[in-house]
């Protein structure tokens, strides 16, 4: 007989086809999140809405798991699981909580920067965490906002609370259906609603999950044959880093998900991942053999 | 020669004399209330603004601001959505002085970033 664990999807292990290349992988080292706008169907991100206004309205309406519209519809959504899967690997497992962030509209304080509780800064991408929007947020709910490459730069949340305007912040404004994963300590915080309530529950929902690794990393999404990884740039595009020091932290965070770490030897100066203005076919100082060209 | 400094020069000029009175003390204390109120703490309210910097340069360019002062959006953008000053000098030209330079410790391990930047903390009075 099946025990309840074994029948819920809490924590279970999933598998299904990688969907991101070897240029989205690293750009998702050096941004820390991806957008994937729009890529629930409307059909299922109306009969979560349902839910979270009929069943449960609360900060964790965690059985919404027990709901197979939302595991085949949100959290196996093939381009989002395609994309964890990348990421996590194979044999990731579905979250053990879904919190739903359901702002209040308006909503006329934006909230502090800050880092989720429990972030450790490293190179090992051991798990995800996964933004939701059922309804579509538009610029004036009051959308997340993400500091791309900020998760790499190290800080208490509670010396943040003073921060306000940052340049090179992204909204994760989008349709109804979009799904954005990011790194579990990238800088973010909801932004001022200045909407009145609208859309059909009146709030801006964001459900919020984690996905975990169970598997060694390796570079098992898809692959670019011709793609030069001593050309190409791992810095974050935001300008609030040192030079160069956040392209070396986004290649440390991709070698190690190739399962490289120990070919990468940072040995210092114009080092990889930095050099990138070598003539084609060149390899620079120090690129992890298995990314080198041959 | 700011007026209170004149205004000692006088007070001491009329003591020497043998001619100095109670109201010219009087003025010379009206005076630094003024200046302390224009300037410094004296009944006025302290405004600060936070700028992050790229560097400790004070004359940089800014990727962070807020302020926090009655009235004022603390996001520190104007009604065009913009920086309210786009570097530190600018905001050093509009009465703002700085009071707390970058905290250098956080810059000691070459290969980590801590924070947002390099900060530099300012206040005005009002």
């Amino acid at each position: 007989m099946e025990t309840a664990t074994t029948c819920t999807p809490y924590g279970k292990e999933m598998d299904c086809k990688p969907t991101l290349t070897d240029r989205e992988v690293v750009d998702f080292c050096r941004n820390g999140y991806l957008m994937l706008p729009g890529v629930v169907p409307d059909d299922v991100n109306r009969q979560v809405i349902d839910y979270l206004d009929r069943v449960d309205s609360t900060y964790e309406p965690t059985p919404i798991m027990e709901e197979s519209f939302f595991v085949d519809g949100v959290l196996m959504n093939p381009q989002a699981a395609g994309a964890v899967r990348s990421l996590l690997g194979s044999g990731f497992t579905l979250p053990l909580i879904i919190s739903n962030h359901r702002g209040p509209l308006p909503f006329d304080q934006p909230q502090n920067w800050h880092r989720d509780g429990g972030t450790i800064y490293t190179d090992r991408l051991e798990y995800l965490q996964v933004f939701y929007y059922p309804e579509e947020c538009t610029e004036d709910m009051g959308p997340t906002v993400v500091l791309p490459g900020s998760h790499f730069m190290r800080n208490k949340a509670p010396m943040m609370a003073h921060l306000g305007s940052i340049r090179g912040t992204v909204s994760s404004a989008g349709p109804a259906g979009t799904i954005f994963l990011t790194v579990y300590g990238i800088w973010h915080r909801r932004s001022r609603a200045t909407s009145h309530p609208k859309g059909k529950s009146k709030y801006r929902n964001l459900l919020k999950y984690n996905y975990w690794r169970t598997v060694p990393p390796r570079r098992d999404w898809i692959t670019q044959e011709d793609i030069d990884f001593n050309t190409i740039k791992f810095d974050p595009p935001a300008g609030v880093f040192e030079q160069f020091q956040g392209a070396i932290a986004a290649a440390r965070m991709f070698t190690w998900l190739c399962g490289a770490e120990d070919e990468y030897r940072k040995r210092g100066g114009q080092c990889w991942p930095i050099a990138t203005t070598v003539r084609d076919g060149v390899n620079q100082e120090g690129t992890p053999g298995s990314l080198a060209n041959p | 020669m700011d007026p209170l400094t004149a205004q000692l020069k006088r007070i001491r000029e009329r003591f020497e004399d043998g001619v100095l009175t109670r109201e010219d003390i009087d003025e010379a204390l009206t005076l630094v209330n003024s200046a302390e109120a224009k300037h410094g703490p004296g009944t006025g309210r302290q405004s600060l603004l936070y700028l992050q910097a790229p560097t400790t340069n004070p004359h940089s360019a800014v990727v962070g601001i807020s302020i926090y002062e009655d009235g004022t959006d603390a996001d520190g953008l104007d009604d065009n959505g913009e920086f309210r000053y786009r570097s530190i000098k600018e905001a050093l030209d509009d009465g703002w002085r700085i009071i707390k330079f970058p905290e250098a410790s956080l810059a000691m391990r070459e290969q980590d970033t801590y924070g947002l930047g390099y900060e530099f903390v300012l206040e005005r009075w009002r």
